[in-house]
């Protein structure tokens, strides 16, 4: 559940990022491209996750990085 | 049950390990250079790796990158689309752990959570950016554009001429100048090849040298060996006659023996 922390210091590291593809999605394509493909990357292990870890455990270890 | 999980978690790291060092040895030139041109069908099989990592001891970083990189995607590239790829991966994580654990998060286990919580982050804020800064650092790229024109040899037309075809050799101005000044062109090649031989496992195609042509020059071109080759090495290491294994069981063997003589001197 720590896990959390590290993400927030990405995304604050990545601020500038994020923020110019949040504010792009209505206008930039390469935006909408950007946010398309990190959320079907995340397609595999959602499904994955919903199938597989019953238990809290393996959910975790699949967050540590 | 513990001790199968103990299991499934050594065999992870003893293959990941592995499959690192066989990518990192014979990963294929990348062609993929930012994250925003990563083509969408790498992006999700590159995905489905990171669904790997619910196996317990599976980085899930980890795997993502070297997938990335055996896939012909910059080593830079994708550790920032990793980072990226955490995000939801983690959230949804998170979201589920508090789902599960929602009945004993008493006050104290609170204290724990956001200790940890802190620490996470100052330990990712310090961490990730260096990281992220492993670049090809501009003095080796100078460096390498010095042995372009030493290659190349003396410039026609009396004008010396930088060799800046590829994108990647391009150095700053100010560099650029410097390198103009320092006629040293030789001397100043022995440093490259120098740098690259220490470099060699941790360069990235940026740093390597192109010749006009498109290919490497000999001197930066990297020495291969085959799969097998390495797979016997770490087999000799693990399991050969002069392994730390193989000669603690010698050891074994021998104060057995030892003592049983002793004891049969003794009766």
């Amino acid at each position: 559940m720590i896990q959390l922390g590290s993400i927030f210091a990405v995304m604050w590291l990545y601020r500038e990022k994020i923020l110019s593809v949040v504010a792009g999605l209505p206008s930039s394509a390469e935006a909408r491209r950007f946010a398309f493909m990190i959320g079907l990357a995340t397609v595999p292990a959602l499904v994955a996750g919903f199938f597989f870890s019953s238990s809290s455990r393996a959910c975790s270890t699949a967050a540590s990085s | 049950m513990l001790y199968g999980s103990f299991v499934v978690i050594a065999l992870a790291f003893i293959i990941g390990g592995i499959i690192m060092l066989i990518v990192e040895r014979f990963r294929p030139v990348p062609d993929v250079l930012d994250v925003d041109s990563l083509p969408v069908g790498r992006a999700l099989a590159i995905g489905s790796f990171q669904a790997l990592a619910l196996i317990p001891g599976v980085s899930r970083s980890g795997g993502t990158i070297v997938a990335a990189m055996a896939m012909r995607v910059d080593r830079a590239a994708a550790a920032e689309f990793t980072f990226f790829l955490a995000m939801p991966t983690m959230a949804a994580a998170f979201a589920h752990d508090l789902l599960e654990a929602r009945h004993d998060l008493g006050s104290a286990r609170g204290a724990e959570i956001a200790v940890g919580f802190v620490m996470a982050f100052l330990a990712s804020a310090l961490v990730v950016k260096p990281f992220l800064q492993l670049r090809p650092s501009i003095r080796l790229r100078a460096v390498c554009l010095v042995s372009h024109r030493a290659r190349a040899g003396p410039a026609r037309g009396g004008r010396r001429r930088l060799d800046v075809g590829t994108r990647h050799a391009v150095a700053p101005p100010e560099l650029r100048r410097r390198v103009l000044r320092h006629g040293a062109a030789v001397h100043q090649r022995r440093r490259v090849h120098l740098d690259l031989q220490r470099r060699r496992r941790s360069d990235d195609a940026a740093v390597r040298p192109r010749c006009s042509d498109g290919g490497s020059p000999d001197w930066a071109r990297r020495r291969r060996r085959p799969a097998i080759v390495l797979v016997g090495t770490v087999a000799r290491n693990v399991f050969g006659r002069q392994s730390p294994l193989a000669r603690r069981g010698l050891a074994a063997e021998g104060a057995g023996a030892s003592g049983r003589s002793t004891r049969r001197s003794s009766s």
